[in-house]
């Protein structure tokens, strides 16, 4: 031992008198990117010698070289840079970013920053400048059309609402398909925010009060790196089976001048694109079948008044003036919903709109005209504004960074706004020489006044547009809702003896808009604090913690509807999350191993997460007894059931603890493999289940570095070939392994009854998922061009589900391990640089993604599983059948015969034929009849510069997908599509009235009738749009008549850019760096499938059945300005 | 590399201990995680409360089938949002009583529990001959038992025929078994249905038995003659003893029954009007039945207008609001300017707190019987004097009960009776030529004569009354133009089965069906059926 100390001793000596014997230059000088900024962490090291430095926190550096030689700078994501050494001490050096991925660093699981050649699976990197340049937002918004792979979809709703992100497709038959959101380490479920009585869940009606990604500032992002599928996420195990979506906050940076930054973001929001309307005919539905021309009823003083509702709504209009009642009797005695169901009092069938003065429903003369702006008299324009002020700087020591970001939102409908307030704080600092720790941490304050009612609800303005509200329709009401006194002013035949002849569809419209406010309040804490270092030159470590700390809170003020006060309602609601994580990660890696070409680095670590989730939801549902004083209880009434004063309470608590190993092995630079391991312990899953393990390999081969490929060297730049394969598991929701009885009163005392869902008769296991993934990233002409293909298949098995029973068997639902689903599909992203010179560059990036989804199987002898409705049976449902692709759209639909669509005659109480309507399977045997699933989906997004002016674009796209469209499908069938003018408008078949008028009104429906003769009956217009159309009821409708094919190209981020130079910023003083963009977002479709300016982004909800639209809100296009300024 | 080994070994042994506490933290925070015979009985006796959808369905598609009210419009209600109630609430049920039956069987009190598997034998046999009369063929021996193992989890269907003649026994047996002396675990308050009382329970399913019995007599006369006799010379339901929810007993509000009606549109159709008025008088001056006044109310000029039960040309529309909760409430008259017919009595719907939901009545139990003996239905020669006993007293039960009902209802004040009636305004029941029941009565006369009056004993029962007009097609019927409810009403033979039964059981329905859809399938006669 001593010999071979000494002998080490004196070859160091000798090497140091050798090096001495040459002759050194002491070379000093500063790095900085292209725009001057200073590059810390450049290594700088002299050719062919172990010889090296790295850059300080200014960019600079000192070395010692032998003259004549040859210093290399390199730095990940920056091009590598060799600068031979003259005679000069000083060597000032401008290093370039690496546009392509050669030596791109991306962050992968756990945070650990790895080279892109070194990886065998997809991920994809986004900037932070990227996320924000078309002023998206949310976070989720800004990824729009720029991931292949990964679909952003807003639900029907306004700014705030929910965003559904969907990588590579559905992995779960019934569960959550959304990525995990890691955010500097803290994993975050982007889940939406509860409210009493609310179902988020649900296609029909909901309030959207956004999701957790909603409340973080994308201002204050450093890049976001989406890893694609179970592969890249197998260190998160299978919550991050859907994906990851790696969230890296800003920190500190060395900066010149004061190193303060600001911006401040305009946006107008405009809401503009409302659905196509016919503007010739206004109210009545029975009326359109009783003569060619519709008239208006008469007053007793022979004045032409406004029609009414329903036959017992006590208009005054009786006997033979029935007939203009919207739901009139039709000609022969049939109610008008048994022929056409309960279409809602927005049909239009009525009286041509010339004009005329005619007294409308509250006793005013109105002119009886057409109202082309009716569907816009809700809205109005909106704007968000933000300020983001942030102060950075770095030194030998650490660096730090604090921001402030401010944004006010006025929505597009009344009454309704947002503000939100972000402190950031992210630094680190240099420990020791080897220990570096960092922290950030974000403070979110968030507050929003109410959230607009969507879908199938009674206060819903988007079902009003065309179920409630007929062509003529003047919104008086916001004028009338209010009484002077304060009072609600009820429309009802008291104050309006015409009766209101909107149903119950828009009496309470303004009334709820106004009076009845939610106060939506959300506090965050989020923060991380990790510490990382060199144990020996061999042996790093690294740990954190994190913890993410949310409380919301609802305050639901139902204003009394009564002067006195005391006719009012309350709700008082509190959430809160607590989530924490702590994780380590050891590393020994080798480079050279023995001597040889093999790099290795082998990993241990361990992490452990929590969440606790409690609620707790109260309810004064009035009278108060303390007038306009809002508190629980403050209620006077007897109270008949405990149940009406006890608040509601939630709670979900759960743990995952893993252990996880990683080992990297590379050769030569060119090959690389890397295995994982993880375990993990859920306390989901029963005791003797809970602990499984799953592996992951992939393996990464860069073929360019590796093959002599002669003269293709020219054009081929850089070329890599990979595989991947990965495992994954996890366990389910809290509270499941237990069997819990229902338990209720009755006469007094407890009573129960067995659960409804049965538990397995064995333990659950956790569900499982086997993904396999190979790619190709090339890059060719000095990289002006890109391309990165995968393709990917997923099976997804073992899927814990509460799959339906039978009733019979005494059980609504089994919950169990079954199912297995799988996906195919493949991605890709083109990118090239068309044009590149000095001061004139453009870019363009294509990328497009197609994914099959497919369930293989379920339980034995059952083979679907029901995912949403809207309307049950009498309406559309989305459900997954073995066999079949996932998105599938069930409803009525026609029935043929020889081919042929059968028809029947329609019947009055004598027997007369009065109409011809389509037959359809029964309501109970609902058929596919579309399927949402797109063929393919990506963005293209391009960027021209010249000089100092930059212009960037992004349009995405959607290409294949069916909607159920109850929008279209209500407009139809209560005439207020355009299509239903052609007959009326004399473009029919020639028709004879009851009354024995005859006018081109006529219609033959296109079929055969049982008998197999052809249908040849002309029959009223109505038959052809309110008979096959018009809504839900015990009449059955073909549903498949309103599946519409929804493909578009929107064009979705435009930004202008003037970057004011440097010279005359310096003239300033102070200064360093302006920027002023215009900005226009959502700005216009390039090209849609859909008819009459259907808006194609107005899917009802963020679950998994995405093919159903009903009360869509119009399509909002925003325009902005931004500065931005470094002082 | 040894420290590193030790490391991940101890951090190993951290994350295999922190698994400890996973059970606390999974446990179910709220719901029970036991229960006992007394809890789940009470569940049980809780199910008997009406479903919602059960009664707005019966309200707009049953009394319009029955006749026992007319309709004035559609109320958009669907028929299979009543099989969809009926039949989970049934099976949840099932699974309950299996579930029962198997603590009883592992107790070791088991053989001090036959008043409990008696009382349970009981309910199930009533819920099961329900079910089973309004959807013919149902799974019912292998079903509710998926708790067992998958192979439970899509069972087969019984016929009605194989139920029928099970639950006969199960109530013959469980009769038997039901015993007061001592010894008996007994389930205290928990018996919250008839508090304990042995005798009653008795009676109640020998009442079940003739019910039941006479049901199938006309399809299974050999199976069906025995339980009649016997039931016969056991004792029945009396006076007082009329089986139902009672609401105000178990501190219940009826909720679902007020929803139902005031969604509904029936008004007094002219077959009911038929049977309690000696004419047409809007006065009501011909009316002798204190029923009417009861089941009926004036429209809203205070006149008795028949609705015509199939409407003609005549036919006016009625867009009257009667079942409107806070107009009525406001003012009783308010029943909307429109509202041209009788109404069936506001208050009937309107209360939630006094009146039952009624299973079987004591005036039942006569009609039955009065049955039994017009056609000889126990093996001995008809017997039309005991028959006319039976019959007569019936009626009067009936009316003395509802009479009762709308005194004890403290929500009725309008027209709201202070004393049953004396003899002599019951005089009616043996001299309205409508009503009396003729000395030399044949079967024909006689049975006309008990159904209509059961028929009528049924208003609040309706699908009762439609197990009535299915098994002897001789319920009161109108006979202007009876083309319309031949089209829009005698099509319906029973309910269709439950969604998720078609879907989740679907080759067993197939076969129980032979694969008819559903329109056919509606329009076909249960086993027992005329």
């Amino acid at each position: 031992m001593k010999q071979l100390y000494l002998r080490c001793v004196s070859i160091l000596l000798f090497c140091l008198v050798a090096a001495t014997t040459y002759a050194q230059t002491r070379v000093t000088g500063k790095v900085t990117d292209q725009s001057g900024q200073p590059l810390p962490g450049v290594s700088v090291t002299e050719k062919g010698t172990k010889n090296g430095t790295s850059t300080d926190a200014n960019g600079s550096f000192a070395i010692s070289v032998a003259q004549g030689g040859v210093l290399t700078f390199k730095s990940v994501g920056l091009l590598p840079k060799e600068v031979s050494i003259g005679t000069s001490t000083t060597l000032n050096v401008n290093m370039e970013e690496d546009q392509q991925a050669l030596t791109e660093v991306v962050v992968t699981a756990l945070g650990v920053k790895r080279e892109a050649k070194s990886l065998g699976y997809s991920v994809q990197k986004v900037g932070g400048d990227d996320l924000v340049k078309g002023n998206a937002p949310t976070l989720s918004t800004g990824l729009m059309g720029k991931v292949a792979g990964l679909n952003v979809s807003q639900s029907n709703g306004i700014e705030g609402g929910s965003q559904r992100v969907v990588i590579r497709g559905n992995t779960s038959i019934s569960g959550n398909n959304q990525p995990l959101y890691v955010v500097d380490g803290m994993p975050l479920d982007n889940s939406q925010v509860s409210s009493k009585d609310n179902d988020i869940n649900s296609v029909a009606s909901y309030k959207d009060w956004g999701t957790v990604m909603n409340f973080l500032n994308p201002e204050d992002i450093e890049d976001v790196t989406v890893l694609k599928g179970p592969t890249a996420a197998a260190l998160y195990g299978a919550r991050g089976g859907n994906g990851v979506i790696l969230i890296t906050t800003k920190k500190g940076k060395m900066k010149e001048g004061l190193g303060i930054d600001y911006s401040y973001t305009a946006r107008s929001n405009d809401p503009y694109r409302y659905q196509e309307m016919q503007n010739t005919y206004g109210y009545g539905g029975a009326i359109g079948l009783y003569s060619a021309v519709k008239t208006l009823p008469k007053d007793a003083d022979g004045v032409e008044r406004y029609p009414a509702a329903d036959i017992w709504s006590n208009s005054g209009l009786t006997g033979d003036n029935e007939r203009y009642h919207s739901h009139g009797p039709i000609p022969g005695g049939l109610n008008s919903w048994g022929a056409f169901s309960w279409y809602g009092t927005g049909a239009s069938w009525g009286a041509k709109m010339d004009g005329r003065m005619i007294r409308w429903w509250d006793g005013t003369m109105r002119p009886y005209s057409p109202q082309p702006d009716n569907l816009s008299s809700y809205y109005r324009t909106g704007n968000t504004q933000s300020h983001n002020v942030s102060i950075s700087g770095a030194n030998e020591i650490g660096s730090l960074r604090v921001s402030y970001s401010r944004q006010d939102n006025k929505a597009i409908v009344n009454n309704s706004e947002f503000a939100n307030n972000t402190l950031n704080f992210g630094g680190n600092i240099k420990v020791s020489k080897k220990v570096n720790a960092e922290v950030t941490g974000s403070y979110i304050n968030y507050n929003r006044l109410n959230s607009p009612t969507i879908g199938n609800a009674d206060d819903s303005w988007g079902k009003f547009s065309t179920y409630g509200m007929s062509r003529d329709y003047q919104n008086i009401e916001q004028f009338l809702y209010i009484n002077p006194d304060g009072s609600k002013h009820k429309l009802d035949n008291s104050n309006y003896p015409m009766s209101y002849p909107y149903g119950g569809y828009g009496r309470e419209m303004y009334w709820k808009l106004y009076q009845e406010n939610t106060y939506f309040n959300h506090d965050q804490l989020l923060g991380t604090a990790k510490i990382s270092g060199d144990l020996t030159d061999w042996l790093s470590f690294m740990g954190r913690a994190s913890a993410n700390f949310g409380a919301d809170e609802m305050e639901k003020k139902f204003k009394p509807i009564d002067v006195a006060g005391l006719d009012g309602k309350y709700g008082h609601e509190l959430y809160k999350t607590t989530d924490r994580n702590l994780e380590f990660l050891l590393t020994a890696h080798k480079d050279n191993l023995l001597g040889s070409k093999f790099n290795t680095s082998f990993s241990v670590g361990g992490s452990s997460w929590a969440t606790n989730y409690r609620a707790i939801q109260g309810w004064n549902d009035g009278p108060f007894s303390i007038p306009f004083q809002y508190f629980l209880g403050n209620i006077n009434k007897p109270l008949v059931n405990a149940s009406d004063i006890q608040p509601k309470e939630q709670r979900s608590r759960q743990k995952i603890n893993s252990v996880f190993g990683i080992a990297n092995i590379s050769y030569d630079n060119f090959l690389f493999l890397e295995l994982t391991g993880r375990n993990d312990w859920s306390s989901t899953l029963p005791s003797a289940t809970n602990s499984y393990f799953y592996p992951a390999a992939s393996l990464s081969y860069v073929f360019t570095e590796h093959l002599k490929l002669g003269n293709m060297k020219n054009w081929l730049d850089y070329g890599k070939f990979r595989i991947a394969y990965a495992g994954s598991a996890s366990g389910t929701d809290p509270y499941m392994t237990t069997y819990v009885y229902d338990s209720g009163l009755f006469g007094g005392l407890p009573s129960r009854a067995v659960q409804e869902k049965l538990l397995p008769l064995d333990l659950l296991k956790p569900q499982r998922s086997k993904s396999y993934e190979g790619g190709v990233d090339l890059s060719f002409l000095k990289n002006r061009l890109g391309l990165t293909f995968t393709y990917y298949k997923v099976n997804s098995t073992s899927q814990i589900i509460d799959m339906g029973l039978a009733p019979s068997s005494g059980f609504g639902a089994a919950r169990t391990n079954v199912g297995e689903l799988e996906n195919k599909g493949y991605e890709f992203t083109l990118r090239g640089t068309v044009i590149k010179k000095d001061d004139f560059s453009w870019d363009l990036t294509l990328n497009g993604a197609h994914n099959q989804n497919k369930l293989l199987n379920l339980m034995e002898g059952i083979n679907e599983y029901n995912l949403n409705d809207i309307f049950g049976n009498n309406g559309v449902r989305m459900k997954v059948k073995v066999g079949e692709n996932y998105g599938t759209i069930y409803g009525t639909d026609y029935i043929y015969k020889d081919g042929q669509r059968l028809v029947e005659k329609v019947k009055d109480v004598n027997g007369n034929v009065v109409g011809t309507r389509y037959v359809v399977n029964a309501a109970s045997d609902q058929v596919p009849i579309g399927n949402a699933v797109p063929k393919l989906t990506g963005g293209l997004s391009t960027t021209f510069r010249y000089k100092n002016f930059s212009l960037y674009g992004l349009a995405d796209f959607k290409w294949g997908g069916d909607i159920w469209s109850g929008s279209y499908s209500t407009a139809m069938g209560n005439g207020l599509a355009p299509a239903t003018l052609l007959e009326r408008d004399g473009g029919g078949l020639p028709y004879t009235y009851p009354d024995g008028t005859k006018a081109n009104h006529g219609v033959i429906l296109d079929g055969v009738f049982a008998d197999g003769t052809k249908n040849t009956d002309v029959v009223n217009y109505m038959w052809k749009y309110a008979g096959v159309y018009a809504a839900w009821s015990d009449i059955n409708m073909p549903r498949s008549a309103a599946i519409l094919e929804n493909s578009w190209i929107k064009l979705r981020e435009l930004r202008l850019t003037y970057q004011v130079p440097k010279q005359i910023l310096q003239k300033s003083k102070f200064v360093q760096n302006l920027s002023l963009s215009v900005i226009g977002r959502d700005l216009f479709y390039i090209y849609t499938s859909l008819p009459d300016r259907l808006n194609p982004e107005a899917i009802n909800g963020i679950g998994n059945a995405q093919g159903i639209e009903f009360g869509a809100m119009p399509g909002v296009r925003s325009f902005g300005f931004s500065v931005n300024v470094s002082f | 590399m040894k420290k590193i080994f030790y490391t991940a070994l101890s951090v190993m042994l951290i994350f295999s201990s922190c698994k400890k506490g996973f059970e606390e933290t999974n446990r179910p925070w709220k719901d029970a995680t036991t229960a006992d015979l007394n809890t789940l009985y009470n569940g049980v006796v809780k199910s008997l409360v009406l479903t919602w959808n059960e009664q707005s369905v019966g309200n707009s598609w049953i009394y319009p089938i029955t006749q026992q009210a007319a309709v004035v419009g559609t109320t958009g209600y669907r028929m299979d949002a009543a099989s969809s109630d009926i039949w989970k609430d049934y099976y949840r049920t099932l699974s309950n009583f299996r579930k029962m039956d198997k603590m009883i069987a592992e107790s070791a009190d088991q053989s001090k529990m036959g008043n409990i598997q008696a009382m349970l034998k009981v309910l199930r046999a009533y819920k099961t001959f329900k079910l089973t009369d309004i959807f013919g063929d149902i799974p019912y021996f292998e079903a509710g038992k998926a708790a067992d193992g998958n192979a439970y989890y899509r069972v087969k269907f019984d016929s009605q025929k194989a139920i029928y003649e099970s639950l006969l026994d199960d109530l013959k047996s469980a009769e038997a078994a039901l015993s007061t002396s001592g010894g008996q675990v007994s389930l205290g308050a928990y018996e919250t249905f008839l508090n304990n009382d042995i005798a009653k329970w008795k009676k109640f399913a020998n009442s079940l038995r003739l019910r039941y019995a006479i049901r199938m007599y006309d399809v299974n006369k050999t199976g069906a003659q025995s339980h009649i006799r016997e039931a016969m010379a056991l004792p029945l339901l009396a006076e007082g003893e009329d089986i139902g929810i009672w609401p105000a007993k178990v501190g219940l509000t009826l909720e679902g029954r007020e929803w139902a009606h005031s969604g509904a549109k029936y008004r007094m159709g002219t077959t009911a009007w038929n049977l309690i008025s000696s004419n047409n008088n809007p006065d009501g001056s011909g009316i002798f039945d204190q029923r009417a006044k009861i089941f009926f109310e004036t429209n809203v000029s205070g006149k008795w207008v028949p609705r015509e039960q199939n409407p003609i040309a005549s036919s006016v529309n009625d867009g009257g609001d009667p079942y409107n909760r806070s107009n009525r409430d406001a003012n009783w008259d308010n029943k909307g300017a429109t509202n041209a017919y009788s109404n069936v009595n506001y208050y009937l719907g309107r209360d939630m707190n006094t009146i039952p939901e009624l299973m079987i009545t004591a005036a039942e139990v006569n009609f039955l019987k009065a049955e039994v003996y017009a056609r000889g239905m126990d093996g001995n020669a008809a017997n039309m004097v005991s028959a006319k006993t039976e019959y007569e007293s019936g009626i009067r039960k009936s009316v003395n009960f509802w009479t009762k009902i709308a005194m004890d209802a403290p929500l009725w004040i309008v027209n709201k009776p202070t004393a049953l009636p004396t003899a002599a305004e019951l005089s009616w029941i043996s001299t309205n030529p409508k009503v009396a029941f003729p000395v030399g009565a044949s079967e024909a006369v006689a049975t006309k004569l008990i159904y209509a009056q059961l028929w009528l004993d049924n208003f609040r029962q309706p699908y009762e009354a439609w197990a009535l007009l299915r098994r002897t097609q001789a319920t009161p019927m109108e006979t202007v133009n009876a083309e319309y409810y031949t089209a829009n009403f005698a099509i319906y033979k029973r309910l269709d089965y439950e969604q998720n039964e078609k879907v989740y059981n679907a080759e067993n329905v197939s076969i129980a069906t032979n694969g008819v859809n559903a329109q056919t399938w509606l329009a076909t006669k249960v086993w027992w059926a005329k």
